[in-house]
């Protein structure tokens, strides 16, 4: 059996670049790339929405506006995801600005260990139900960096390019945000 | 308190089942506008609330300036004002007013703000909210097609015959230059062309001009400011010509300086159907540079840098200038011109320090000479020769040996060395092409951290052309609309500029116009383009 060689990112880069030009002239042309972002920018927006349907709907909203701002899109060394991640990005802040849905936070458990662990205290039982509060109270942007860091497990480098800033301010900005948690955590009542 | 809802370990959908609730297809057809939308209807239903309660503005503003007029016995003609700022159409027959139609938005306001003394802040107000709407219908001719129309009333071409083989300068009738060298133009079969050739050239450095020709500033997305666009044809005969490979025609742009840009390169758009729109292809070598900052009795040098050059010389011989780097001296000769015309020259010896790059030692060069030059304009071009010393003694001997074995008179002839080469530095308002076709002059417009979609409905159900425009310190930009259902849509338009969207709409043959200038808000709403008849 013949094992196709695997693609490169760079080549993986091109052949994408290709395709969006092409669906710049004919928006037909935008369906392999449809097809391979669909699961990744659904998954990100029900993260934050409750509603399944609605859900749906942002996401058929998040590709009609990507097709629609296709022209202008210019390839900067920043991934196409990232690109499709800031419109959805948008589009939900969009969303819950005008009260159209209650914005979800969706907490795996598991992963509040890793925090825990970032936060450089030893796991306690506890400390979960902190936690959890401290992320319910956190400001929106905030909120935003510990969900993609760890329950999405994003790369600084990509979350830095779906908030248009630096990889180095990203890891700033998550440390003096964990070293605040882990006093509230430690200190109890304050707030951040 | 945050409005939230914290779901811990919430099950999460499999791959398999993530369905779209909407088919490719169908957010395709969303885009293209077969399907109408949710967002669009609320635009609509958003649209004409704005749009009712400016009229209910504009009906008080009309009773109490009426009021008022009676009172102070002014007599004001709001309802002419009104029509101004709202439809405008000119009777059939009516010759079409050139200026009229080019500047028609900005007359009416300036109407309205100078007749409605006494509704001033009420028009002014209402002015600003709503954009200013206006219709023409162009009386007389029947045309088959927009394409027709445009290819009518497009600009004549300017024609001018030339011999092959001499060094020619043309200029345009609205200033453009081009120096075309002898033996630049070879035929389809790269074959060099001989005898006449006949050079067609349109020159486009206003915004009317640019709408006539259809126009647009885009290039892979970005949206540019133009300086000027030219359309440049050769011909010999029926055959049409390319420039040969290496050779570029020299273009001074007659733009003003404050149009003019550090950061101005040239496109490229090839020729292009009447509807078609030219992704401009950007030729990165073309970017002004900052001019010299030289400054010899008070006078300040508007030209290009020779180091600068010499650094993006894209046809430097990467032999020549490693010989000049293996001596330790060279021979160097500057000379002035202005489009051909030589107007000083200056020359000397200087060393080559070992690892210094080509472009630094020009630049130490220039910074010690070009000063001395008097007289330089904006139109001034530098020639600077460079040579090494051994090739210069060896040149110089053959060039002896030569005058004497021909009994020639100094000065009638050249030779070529592999050792020497010339750089040649023009003004900043000079690009070189290398492609015949459209030719534009732009710079990227400054990205905007505040960016706005732009939506139009339009009245019109015949064939139409929708376009948007607004200028940057002269220099325009043209963006063409996106048909989006039922829709026009402009992407990315800075919030707070104000722009012009012009519709042309052929019905029953007869072209009308209609169009709208605004400032582009932070919260856009659905606009509206009419024509009436």
């Amino acid at each position: 059996m013949d094992i196709l060689p695997k693609k490169n990112e760079e080549e993986v880069v091109l052949d994408e670049l290709a395709c969006i030009n092409m669906a710049k002239q004919d928006p037909m042309k935008f369906k392999p790339l449809y097809e391979k972002y669909y699961e990744q920018i659904f998954r990100f927006v029900y993260n934050r929405i409750e509603d399944k349907k609605l859900a749906y709907d942002i996401t058929a909203d998040v590709f009609y506006k990507s097709i629609l701002k296709l022209p202008t899109y210019e390839y900067q060394h920043i991934p196409f995801s990232s690109w499709l991640y800031r419109i959805a990005r948008n589009e939900l802040i969009d969303i819950f600005r005008k009260n159209k849905a209650v914005r979800v936070v969706s907490i795996n458990s598991l992963k509040i260990k890793d925090i825990i662990d970032d936060i450089e205290l030893d796991y306690r039982e506890e400390y979960k139900p902190k936690l959890i509060q401290l992320i319910e109270n956190l400001d929106n942007d905030d909120l935003q960096l510990i969900e993609m860091r760890f329950f999405e497990n994003k790369s600084f480098k990509n979350i830095s390019e779906i908030i248009s800033t630096t990889e180095a301010a990203v890891k700033m900005r998550l440390y003096r945000l964990l070293k605040e948690m882990r006093s509230q955590l430690i200190g109890g009542t304050k707030k951040i | 308190m945050k409005n939230r809802k914290i779901i811990v370990d919430r099950e999460e959908p499999s791959s398999i089942d993530i369905k779209p609730n909407m088919d490719f297809d169908k957010v395709v057809k969303r885009v293209t506008g077969t399907t109408k939308y949710n967002s669009i209807t609320k635009k609509v239903v958003s649209g004409i609330t704005v749009g009712a309660i400016i009229i209910a503005i504009i009906i008080t503003g009309i009773f109490l300036s009426n009021q008022e007029s009676k009172t102070q016995k002014n007599k004001i003609s709001i309802s002419n004002n009104l029509s101004t700022d709202k439809h405008i159409s000119k009777k059939p027959g009516q010759p079409i007013d050139e200026q009229s139609d080019n500047k028609p938005i900005k007359q009416d306001l300036t109407n309205m703000s100078a007749n409605a003394t006494s509704g001033k802040q009420l028009m002014t107000k209402s002015s600003t909210r709503n954009p200013s709407l206006n219709t023409n219908t162009y009386a007389g001719e029947k045309y088959n097609s927009l394409d027709d129309f445009y290819k009518k009333t497009s600009l004549p071409l300017q024609l001018f015959t030339i011999m092959a083989t001499r060094d020619t300068t043309i200029t345009g009738e609205q200033g453009t230059k081009l120096l075309i060298k002898a033996n630049s133009f070879v035929d389809s079969m790269n074959k060099l062309a001989k005898g006449q050739i006949t050079i067609s050239l349109k020159e486009c450095y206003t915004l009317e001009d640019m709408l006539k020709e259809r126009l647009t500033t885009m290039a892979n997305g970005k949206i540019l400011e133009s300086g000027g666009m030219i359309y440049i044809e050769a011909k010999s005969g029926n055959e049409q010509l390319k420039l040969k490979k290496f050779e570029e025609i020299e273009m001074y742009n007659p733009i003003s300086e404050v149009m003019a840009d550090t950061n101005m390169f040239l496109f490229y758009g090839g020729t292009k159907l009447p509807a078609e729109n030219i992704n401009w292809t950007v030729d990165n070598y073309s970017r002004t540079p900052y001019p010299i900052a030289a400054l010899t009795g008070g006078k300040y040098y508007d030209t290009t840098s020779i180091s600068y050059f010499a650094s993006h010389f894209r046809f430097a011989k990467e032999k020549m200038i490693e010989s000049l780097r293996k001596k330790d001296s060279i021979e160097f000769s500057v000379s002035f011109a202005e489009l051909m015309k030589p107007i000083g020259s200056t020359g000397g010896e200087k060393d080559l320090l070992p690892g210094m790059p080509l472009c630094e030692f020009l630049a130490l060069v220039e910074n010690n000479y070009i000063p001395s030059i008097q007289g330089a304009t904006r139109e001034t071009a530098f020639q600077f020769k460079v040579m090494n010393k051994v090739a210069y003694e060896k040149y110089l001997k053959e060039y002896k040996q030569y005058i004497e074995d021909k009994n020639l008179k100094k000065g009638n002839f050249k030779l070529k060395y592999d050792a020497s080469d010339v750089f040649y530095a023009p003004s900043r308002y000079t690009f070189f092409i290398e492609k015949m076709g459209w030719v534009n002059c732009d710079r990227y417009s400054r990205p905007e951290l505040r960016v706005n979609e732009i939506h139009f409905t339009l009245n019109s159900k015949t064939e139409e052309n929708v376009e948007l425009s607004f200028n940057t310190n002269g220099r325009p930009s043209i963006i063409k609309a996106m048909k989006a259902g039922n829709t026009w849509c402009f992407p990315n338009i800075p919030v707070n500029k104000e722009v012009t969207v012009t519709g042309t709409f052929l019905k029953d043959g007869l072209i009308q116009k209609a169009s709208k200038v605004f400032k582009v808000q932070k919260k856009e709403t659905l606009h509206q383009l009419e024509y009436t008849q």
